[in-house]
């Protein structure tokens, strides 16, 4: 059941027999000492917008904006749901519950916002095109 | 006599005592792994007084700041079939509201 979220890590010291029972009440998220699987050792290479992404977050949740806290990231791909939280990579899940948190706070719509990506997106192609 | 008894007031535990983390049913974001809770443990020291990321977590950025405390766990208290040494140790940072006296 706990098996290849690929998010967890079993000490070399464990067996890797079935782990104590999970309570109910935790989050999917809580995987400490469950069975994890392989763990695959290659980095994800670091691309442009994960740094611009970062550095929006950090400006977000700056003391003078507080806009945007970690705590509240958390919180927000701590409610995703197992599927599409194992889904995402670790800046898509930051990304993405960013978005949430702003959505949320009404900072910005969602749909607008997705339709100035598109925008930005077709005239990014349309330049490269020239 | 402790010349610093404004730093010690307030606090429910002390380096030396015997604790039992809660399990408590709370959602939202919470820093309490599910492998210690229920689980008794010797608080070792006192941490500090941070504002709670449980409330954080929700925007609330007002308070109170609660203590937290490093406590410290048998690993195979904690996992049955942990194939370590008897003395290995686990020391984890847990919030006031998460433990009782045991």
């Amino acid at each position: 059941m706990y098996a290849n979220t690929g998010l967890g890590y079993i000490s070399p010291t464990m067996t890797t027999s079935a782990p104590p029972a999970k309570p109910g009440r935790c989050g999917y998220h809580d995987i400490g000492g469950l069975t994890a699987g392989e763990i695959d050792p290659a980095e994800e290479p670091i691309e442009f917008w994960h740094k611009q992404n970062e550095a929006m977050r950090g400006l977000l949740g700056d003391p003078v904006r507080r806009m945007v806290t970690v705590d509240e990231m958390r919180r927000a791909f701590e409610s995703f749901g197992e599927d599409k939280y194992n889904t995402l990579s670790f800046y898509e899940r930051r990304l993405e519950a960013m978005l949430d948190i702003l959505t949320e706070k009404g900072l910005i719509d969602r749909e607008q916002f997705m339709a100035r990506v598109d925008a930005a997106l077709k005239q990014r192609a349309a330049a490269s095109a020239r | 006599m402790s010349t610093t008894p404004a730093l010690h007031a307030g606090r429910r535990f002390s380096a030396g005592d015997r604790v039992r983390v809660l399990d408590l049913a709370k959602s939202g974001h919470v820093r309490t792994p599910w492998y210690i809770r229920e689980k008794v443990g010797i608080v070792t020291e006192w941490t500090g007084k941070v504002l709670n990321p449980e409330d954080l977590a929700y925007g609330r950025c007002g308070g109170p700041a609660v203590n937290g405390y490093r406590v410290v766990f048998d690993q195979r208290h904690i996992w049955p079939d942990y194939q370590g040494p008897e003395h290995d140790k686990l020391h984890i940072e847990v919030y006031e509201h998460w433990l009782e006296k045991a």
